[in-house]
């Protein structure tokens, strides 16, 4: 046994015997061992033991959830949504007198496909949530329904047009925007009316647009159809579109698509000597203050449908409310995502508090909401086939009256 | 003074991590690596509110978008890290897996592992298709025709109809049950596995290859093209399969992805994609496999981890990539090992 | 398809498609420049068109034009315009002299590989479109028409209009004063030759960084001025416009030869006709699948493009 002095830098070591080489050894590994043991303690208590304190019901207000795009190239129409959503929540629970209070949620999905799914997870897993309105578009809904529709979650969408929507959501799936079965031949009509017609069609490519468009094309007369062509959304150049509408010698034209692209060709068309006067016929899509502004005086005259009657014309001071809360005029969709707010809201004042009894009761009553009366059909479709048609008359939307 | 085309930073993971490794005896490597990928195993039962992603579902998000991610950056990573080659429309092949599956899950009933298969292969068809005339040009020309292409194959999908159009497809069937595991739509964790199992089979496979003539092949031709055919490399060749192998890992992980979202539309595969994965590769550490793979796993985390951010947090994010790249270009886990640098006149060696 | 169009309406699209392809030859310009003298692909170029757009509006805005439907007189017109031409130049070309800063030049002092610089770029545009995101509400935005756009003159099918014409007049004078720059100022024979050889350039006394500053700024007003002449013809935007555009405009670059000032130009045109005629043909929907197989075509067959010298080599 012999000792020896190391020296580490500045400091004197203790001096250490040979045996303590080996006691060396036995302590760094006692140390290891205590390092590792406290390691797994530490994520242990960090990572598994808060998984494990998760309640099992709900332990906190009900939940409404509203599925759409807040953030991302689709905002604008999202944000038009969640207002809407947001108007009803807060004025039920103003008024909800002895009913449980619903708090609003929200997820943003950025209208993406790729993202619905993980945040329709979490939501179902949260067992405080009642109900979902949205999703806001067709790809990002159906990627979420078959989550929904395993939890039994009950879901109204304001605005996802997809003709397959129904049978991947099963009976939790419902929608408030009519199906192009409905609008569809309303619009042919609309656009077969005019006196000579010859119908040029466009459609933006989405889901709602090119859905709509191919009904029309199917109903209206072959003799009055001269022609038709596609665009995609965002698009700003008109102009060949505008040049194939002249060639095709036709005095209307029929845009299946939403307002932003509609103002833009509308615009294209106005200011194109040949196509000057061209009657515009557009869907519900492009049923929106916002066209207006966009188009300016291009937009005059413009015929467009939609199965139901606009916030400010069937609620003036509601739609006064709305302006005052979010400083902005009503958006396309917010008439339709704050009624089916509504309806998650009656069936919580009728006493209804879980997701199965609410479901039920969405199946089977009807609600009056403003400006239109929700029903569903077996499908989730609604089964009130109302078709309402609008003209842009003085910059203003005017209302001309329903089509049988 | 020399000039280093590297500069590394005094602090990085790499060196410090691979100075580490060559102290530990072959015993030790062993517990590391099983008690790594036990880890990764049972990741979806370590949900928690400070590293779990609490708006959206935690097991769901390492399915995708850091399960995918990591698969198709080892993939692009062969192409673009590893070779050199630069590929910005990497998702044509996810989308020709993703609707390969898709169309034979539902029109005719195929299971999911032959498409998984079929799909691979459909993938490395059109890498050789694109890459013969292709490969022929070098750099930034060839990044446009990858470019061109990815969006090509998307637009297609949206005006055809038997990719189901702008709609897309729905009803997409999910993988069989294994040994008893369901592969449930609520449930992402067997898909998680999933891609777990294939991203450990790939990097081992890929660990295989970059050790023999492939691998070295490859960084001959990232380094130095004509050096490399001037020693006798086939150029031509190596660069078709380092862009086929990529393809076909891209096609691969498209199909399980379709399998686990049950319904895809043609803008699930837009240029986005691409420049996601691309950022992944260069994030990480470009060939350098481990970076990669880390690097993918952070940048599919991040988006979802800052949902609180809510309005801003695509803001932060691009921020965290111009931050990023400006401190550490050669990504994370860069992958040369820090150069000694010396000053000519004195010989002491130059810190940078 | 219809190719009786092409018969009927040629005059029309032609004209349509050189005023589109104006607008893009001078984004294209942008992109070109940067590529030429640093090999890099300035993906938040598109951004920094975007920003001109918006300030452009703001310029209305802040004139009290807003939601003017009666256009102004010709002498009013011109002031005004004149003035937004400006302040958008002036905006996205020190946005794009900041960019060069901020996310460029310290990894070009590291000497970093390309791709970290790419990266660097993408991060920068997605940080700018979402910056605009939140500053403009997401919403689409309306410019004031102020020029009213009744035909002149006609030519066959095309109906001229001053707002076409302005935008041709201006575009091709700001053309050939960037031919002027380029060939006949100081800075502009530095970015001829860092873009041909940079060691070199800096060897025989260039200032590599002032060059490169210089050639951002040029790119950016370029891209202003597009900005102006786009809300001119188009008179709305929105914060993802950029987007679009610069794939068409890159395109175009790339189509022309990379790198190449007179390339950009002639491939600007080429697309903008392209795109055109291939709507009118098989229908808008086939518009960019035509634009991208025509550019892989090409580039298969001519890699440097349609008039491209060859900056570096372009085949193994």
């Amino acid at each position: 046994m012999y000792s020896r002095r190391t020296q580490i830098g500045r400091f004197n070591s203790l001096p250490i015997c040979a045996l303590g080489k080996k006691k060396e050894e036995v302590m760094s590994l006692v140390k290891r061992t205590i390092g590792v043991a406290a390691s797994v303690a530490v994520a242990f208590a960090t990572f598994v033991a808060p998984a494990q304190a998760a309640p099992a019901g709900c332990d906190g207000d009900l939940k409404l959830v509203f599925q759409g795009a807040l953030t991302g190239p689709a905002a604008q129409t999202g944000i038009g949504e969640y207002n809407g959503f947001k108007l009803a929540v807060l004025q039920y629970n103003e008024k909800r007198g002895s009913s449980p209070k619903v708090e609003p949620g929200f997820i943003d999905t950025q209208a993406d496909p790729a993202q619905s799914p993980a945040l329709a997870l979490a939501t179902v897993n949260d067992k405080c949530v009642i109900g979902v309105v949205g999703g806001m578009y067709s790809g990002e809904t159906r990627a979420a329904l078959p989550i929904y529709l395993k939890a039994a979650v009950p879901v109204i969408s304001p605005s996802a047009t997809n003709a397959t929507l129904p049978t991947v959501g099963g009976d939790v799936f419902h929608r408030v925007v009519a199906n192009d079965d409905v609008q569809g031949p309303a619009l042919a009509k609309l656009a077969g009316k005019q006196p000579n017609a010859k119908v040029f069609i466009v459609d933006d490519q989405t889901t709602y647009g090119k859905d709509l468009a191919t009904i029309v094309k199917k109903k209206l007369a072959k003799t009055k159809q001269v022609g038709s062509d596609s665009v995609t959304e965002g698009t700003t150049n008109f102009s060949s579109v505008v040049a194939k509408v002249k060639k095709s010698g036709a005095n209307t034209v029929f845009y299946g698509g939403y307002y932003p692209e509609a103002s833009k060709f509308v615009k294209a068309l106005r200011s194109n000597a040949a196509t000057k006067n061209v009657k515009f016929i557009a869907g519900d899509g492009v049923l929106d203050n916002e066209y207006i502004k966009l188009a300016k005086k291009n937009a005059e005259g413009t015929s467009m449908t939609a199965p139901y009657i606009p916030m400010e014309r069937a609620n003036k001071a509601l739609a006064a409310i709305y302006k005052k809360e979010f400083g902005v005029a009503p958006a396309v969709y917010t008439l339709e995502t704050y009624n089916a707010a509504g309806f998650f809201l009656a069936a919580v004042k009728a006493g209804k508090t879980n997701r199965l009894a609410i479901l039920d009761y969405i199946n089977k009553t009807s609600y009056k909401g403003v400006g239109q009366t929700l029903k569903f059909d077996a499908k989730g479709e609604p089964a009130i086939k109302v078709m309402n048609e609008f003209i842009v008359k003085k910059g203003k939307i005017e209302y001309v009256g329903a089509i049988k | 003074m020399s000039i280093s085309k590297v500069s590394m930073p005094k602090f990085n993971l790499r060196d410090k991590f691979g100075d580490w490794w060559e102290g530990t005896s072959r015993n030790q490597r062993i517990v590391f690596r099983v008690a790594l990928i036990g880890f990764f195993y049972i990741l979806p039962f370590l949900d928690n509110p400070v590293f779990g992603t609490t708006e959206s579902d935690f097991s769901s998000v390492l399915f995708y978008p850091m399960g995918m991610y990591v698969l198709m950056a080892i993939g692009l990573n062969i192409v673009v890290g590893k070779s050199g080659i630069l590929d910005l429309g990497y998702v044509a092949f996810f989308a020709i897996g993703a609707y390969t599956h898709a169309i034979l899950g539902i029109s005719f009933g195929f299971n999911f592992w032959v498409n998984v298969v079929l799909g691979m292969a459909f993938a490395m068809l059109a890498g050789v298709l694109l890459g013969l005339p292709a490969l022929r040009l070098r750099g930034d020309y060839l990044a446009i025709i990858t470019l061109g292409f990815g969006e090509i194959v998307r637009i297609v999908a949206i005006n055809v109809n038997f990719t189901g159009g702008a709609a897309g497809l729905a009803g997409i069937p999910a993988p069989p049950n294994f040994f008893g595991v369901e592969f449930l739509v609520d449930d992402p964790r067997p898909f998680y596995w999933l891609v777990l199992t294939l991203s450990l089979l790939t990097i081992w496979a890929y660990m295989r290859l970059t050790k023999r003539r492939p691998g070295r092949a490859w960084e001959a031709i990232r380094e130095d093209e004509d050096v490399a055919e001037f020693m006798g490399i086939a150029t031509t060749k190596y660069k078709l399969w380092a862009f086929v192998l990529g393809g076909a890992i891209g096609g691969g992980a498209g199909a399980v992805y379709a399998s686990q979202v049950t319904s895809i539309v043609p803008e699930l595969f837009d240029l986005n994609v691409s420049i996601m994965i691309l950022a992944c590769v260069v994030f990480g550490g470009m060939g350098n496999i481990w970076g990669v793979a880390f690097g993918a796993a952070l940048l599919g985390y991040f988006p979802e981890k800052l949902r609180f951010l809510s309005d801003t947090r695509i803001l932060f994010f691009g921020l965290l990539m111009v931050v990023m790249m400006n401190i550490r270009p050669d990504g994370i886990i860069p992958r040369k090992k820090r150069e000694k640098v010396y000053d000519k006149n004195t010989g002491k060696e130059v810190l940078r | 398809m219809d190719f009786s169009i092409v018969v009927s309406e040629f005059a029309s699209l032609f004209l349509d498609g050189i005023v589109v392809g104006a607008i893009y030859a001078l984004v294209a310009l942008g992109y070109t420049l940067v590529y030429g003298v640093l090999r890099l692909i300035n993906f938040a170029h598109s951004e920094i068109f975007m920003l001109g757009t918006f300030a452009s509006l703001g310029v209305t805005m802040l004139l009290g034009y807003t939601g003017f439907e009666e256009p102004i007189g010709i002498g009013l017109f011109l002031l005004t315009f004149i003035l937004i031409t400006v302040v958008a130049a002036v905006a996205s070309g020190s946005a794009a002299m900041l960019l060069e800063v901020v996310a460029y030049r310290r990894l070009r002092r590291k000497g970093a590989n390309r791709l970290s610089s790419l990266i660097s770029a993408i991060g920068a545009s997605f940080f700018l479109v979402e910056l605009f995101r939140l500053l403009t509400d997401s919403k689409d935005w309306d410019f004031p028409r102020l020029l009213d756009k009744n035909s002149l003159f006609e030519i066959s099918s095309a109906y001229f209009t001053a707002d076409k014409l302005v935008v041709l007049i201006g575009a091709f004078g700001l053309m050939f004063a960037l031919d002027r720059i380029i060939q006949g100022t100081r800075l502009g024979r530095g970015i001829r030759a860092v873009s041909q050889d940079e060691k070199t350039a800096v060897l025989m006394g260039v200032d590599v960084d002032k060059v490169i500053a210089f050639t951002f700024l040029l790119g950016g007003v370029l891209a202003g001025v597009a900005s102006a002449f786009y809300m001119l013809f188009y008179e709305a935007t929105k914060f993802n416009v950029g987007f679009l555009l610069g794939i068409s405009a890159f395109t175009a670059a790339v189509l022309g030869g990379i790198g190449n000032i007179r390339g950009a130009l002639a491939g600007s045109f080429a697309l903008g006709l392209i795109q055109q005629f291939s709507s009118a043909i098989l229908g808008y929907n086939w518009r960019d699948v035509v634009t991208f197989l025509i550019l892989v075509l090409v580039l298969l067959f001519k890699p440097t493009g349609l008039f491209g010298e060859a900056l570096q080599r372009a085949r193994v």
